[in-house]
């Protein structure tokens, strides 16, 4: 294939299919960093990469990679941008007025001499295009750039790409969320299995059907053409607190409670009221947070960053002590001290989360304190999850969609009532975007009650019940998902 | 107003105190020693390191004296020898982490080329020190999947299941550093690292009058403790 000068080229297809491989390619990190079989010849501008040093491409291709936490090098901000020409040894002057500019054509001058750490997602992926830029590159080669980010982040990302593009720069993106990018592209590259199986003009992959791009494996492109999955479940759903309310004292009859409170595994309600948290300075981070749900639910948490989401969660699971505020599971009120475990979050990189060495072993520690999982009830969990041909493997060898699953087991094999999910969609593909939203919905079929932070729209239509909107720590709204609510949530993604 | 000093003064001074606990003859001189490291952490302006070193110095003492009061208990003699040597290194550490919070890491960087310390040595030094935030924000990321798994951090789990909750803490903590130093270097390499040939420096390194003297303080100080520190002046 050729790519020309000032041409933007989109780069998609399923997970494994090899396109972070062809960007390496481009930034010359294969051959000279990944080793492996290499036949056949990249040839940029008038380089061949083969036999250029990735030190002689710096100048020539920019890379921004996907996790933004391990792609810095300095602590601030301004040593991060000037990094790259301290290593091919500008002189001073040249380097600060290089930083100067960056700063000033990218629009990121409030950004300067910050530390990198104390940086949003979205605010890191900015300085990690702007060091790649410092070094006035004529490629710039992305790959899976927005992994890690909210909706708000990806089209500030979009429009710093669309600042590169108008400059006359290449640009190469390697993406599984294609929506933020529509207005950018000029071509799409479809890649199997290792080989280029189809390649369309913008408008020709704009217009392909939603059937079309589905059998492809590929993400939605419009967002605003988006329905809910239409099966009537959001009519279930408790609309208003006094629905919710009768829903809650029905089954917390003296007798029907009591039973629920010996058999842990009989699905309670939740009922979350004047929820305050905070941190140690400044503003409490959620205050009056309250919101009742039924098992079977699966609720969406959404709203910006900074608005409160992962501090609910993490409030829920007990890993933070509420300020004020009860949480009840049933009639049975929680401390935060007992609510780890069975509330379980299962985190964005599950990578944390997995700690033995086979996948069967993980699911048998989880329960450990108290008393071991039979066999047949892991055997079983494995079965519902698909792990049971991996069951002796490594977690660590695991894909990342594996190893989700993974801990998602062990919350199971310890009773969790309720499983918050941080982004579990993040950077997945079409087909494992799928696989993610069965497996919750196999969850609330079995009586769970799920939390699923995320901003992935696709994701809440297909499996949401109901939307809790945060807004400054706030319940902003509180909302079942059908086509009446769907433009004011959509509102929230535009 | 704070005192900016040049890299290099910050750790011709980290040697200077290195040398000066190796020669101090007795606590009197070493008590001098700890509190001109501890005006210099104020005068850089590194509050935090100036009341840790203050306060973890004074325990120090407290605890060694309370131990000269049973001088024949076995584990008074323990707690004793283990606090010396705390004790011995307490200065380097204090500075250091005065040092680490008031430098940049491109001017630690460039101080070293300037002394013309070999460059892979000071790309090491340089990766070593991104480092330690990156692994806090790691450690705390594990430390909640532990809780949620009731295997948290606390005394009791260490104590009746110390091998779990080490194997609980190192394999993700190992699993997430290997990853993460693979994805750093492949960054670093697309921007240039490797070039052969002198590195530029975005920051000026001059040492001014304030270098000389915090230097000359500490020679000062190295001085005194050779000739026989605090006795000395009284005898």
């Amino acid at each position: 294939m050729t790519i020309n000068k000032g041409e933007c080229v989109l780069l998609c297809g399923e997970s494994g299919c090899g396109k972070t491989t062809l960007t390496r390619l481009i930034n010359g990190l294969i051959p000279h960093f990944y080793e492996g079989n290499f036949s056949g010849s990249v040839r940029i501008a008038d380089f061949d990469i083969a036999e250029t040093k990735p030190e002689a491409l710096a100048h020539i291709v920019g890379s921004v990679f996907q996790n933004p936490r391990s792609q810095f090098f300095n602590l601030d901000t301004t040593g991060e941008i000037a990094f790259g020409c301290e290593n091919l040894g500008l002189p001073t002057s040249e380097i600060r007025a290089r930083v100067q500019a960056t700063a000033r054509e990218l629009g990121i001058e409030n950004l300067l001499d910050r530390d990198i750490f104390a940086l949003s997602g979205g605010e890191k992926q900015k300085i990690a295009v702007a060091s790649a830029y410092a070094l006035n590159p004529d490629i710039f080669v992305f790959d899976e750039p927005s992994s890690n980010l909210d909706h708000d982040a990806c089209l500030e990302l979009a429009a710093l790409m669309k600042t590169l593009k108008q400059s006359g720069k290449t640009i190469v993106i390697a993406e599984h969320r294609l929506y933020y990018l529509t207005e950018l592209i000029d071509r799409a590259i479809y890649i199997k299995d290792g080989k280029i199986e189809q390649e369309w003009t913008r408008d020709a992959f704009l217009a392909l059907s939603d059937e079309q791009r589905e059998a492809l494996g590929l993400r939605a492109t419009h967002l605003s053409e988006l329905k809910p999955a239409d099966d009537g479940r959001a009519m279930r759903a408790p609309t208003t607190p006094d629905e919710g309310g009768r829903a809650m004292r029905a089954p917390t009859t003296p007798d029907e409670g009591g039973r629920a409170m010996r058999a842990p595994t009989t699905p309670a309600a939740l009922t979350v009221s004047g929820l305050s948290a905070g941190y140690k300075r400044g503003k409490p981070v959620l205050t009056d947070v309250g919101f009742f749900a039924t098992p079977g639910e699966i609720i969406g948490i959404i709203g910006k960053n900074g608005a409160g989401k992962s501090t609910l969660a993490r409030v829920l699971c007990g890993l933070h002590k509420e300020m004020h505020g009860a949480v009840a599971l049933g009639d049975k009120q929680l401390k935060a001290t007992v609510r780890a475990g069975t509330f379980y979050l299962v985190m964005q990189e599950s990578g944390y989360q997995l700690f033995t060495d086979s996948v069967e072993n993980e699911l048998l520690l989880s329960a450990s304190r108290k008393e071991k999982p039979s066999a047949e009830k892991v055997a079983s969990i494995l079965q519902s999850l698909s792990l049971t041909a991996l069951s002796d493997r490594h977690p660590m060898s695991l894909s990342g969609g594996e190893k989700q699953r993974t801990a998602i087991g062990t919350a199971i094999a310890h009773n969790a009532a309720v499983l918050i999910f941080d982004e579990p969609t993040s950077g997945l593909d079409f087909g494992n975007m799928c696989r993610v939203s069965d497996v919750l919905k196999q969850l609330s079929a079995d009586g769970k009650i799920i939390f699923v932070i995320t901003h992935d729209f696709e994701l809440l239509n297909r499996v949401c019940t109901r939307i809790l909107i945060l807004d400054g720590g706030k319940v902003h709204d509180d909302t079942p998902l059908d086509i009446q609510n769907l433009s004011h949530i959509k509102e929230h993604f535009t | 107003m704070k005192l900016t000093l040049d890299p290099r003064a910050k750790l011709l001074v980290l040697v200077l105190i290195n040398i000066f606990i190796i020669t101090s003859p007795d606590i009197q001189t070493e008590i001098v020693g700890v509190a001109l490291v501890a005006l210099t952490l104020l005068a850089m302006g590194a509050i935090k390191s100036f009341f840790k070193a203050i306060l973890m110095y004074a325990g120090m003492l407290v605890v060694l004296s309370l131990c000269a009061l049973f001088p024949d208990n076995p584990i008074s003699a323990i707690i004793a020898m283990i606090m010396v040597c705390f004790r011995k290194i307490a200065p380097t550490l204090f500075f250091a982490g005065g040092l680490i919070a008031t430098t940049k890491v491109g001017e630690l960087v460039s101080a070293m080329q300037k002394v013309r310390i070999p460059k892979p040595i000071v790309i090491t030094f340089a990766v070593t020190l991104r480092f330690f935030p990156t692994a806090r924000e790691e450690f705390a990321s594990i430390k909640d999947a532990m809780r949620l798994r009731g295997i948290g951090l606390t005394a009791g789990n260490i104590l009746t299941r110390p091998l779990t909750v080490m194997e609980c803490v190192l394999v993700p903590m190992m699993m997430r550093c290997a990853t993460i130093a693979e994805e750093l270097s492949a960054a670093a390499v697309t921007r240039g690292i490797e070039a052969a040939g002198k590195r530029g420096s975005v920051t000026v390194l001059k040492m001014r009058p304030p270098d000389w003297i915090a230097s000359a303080l500490f020679v000062a100080l190295v001085a005194f403790s050779a000739m026989g520190g605090v006795p000395l002046l009284s005898g």
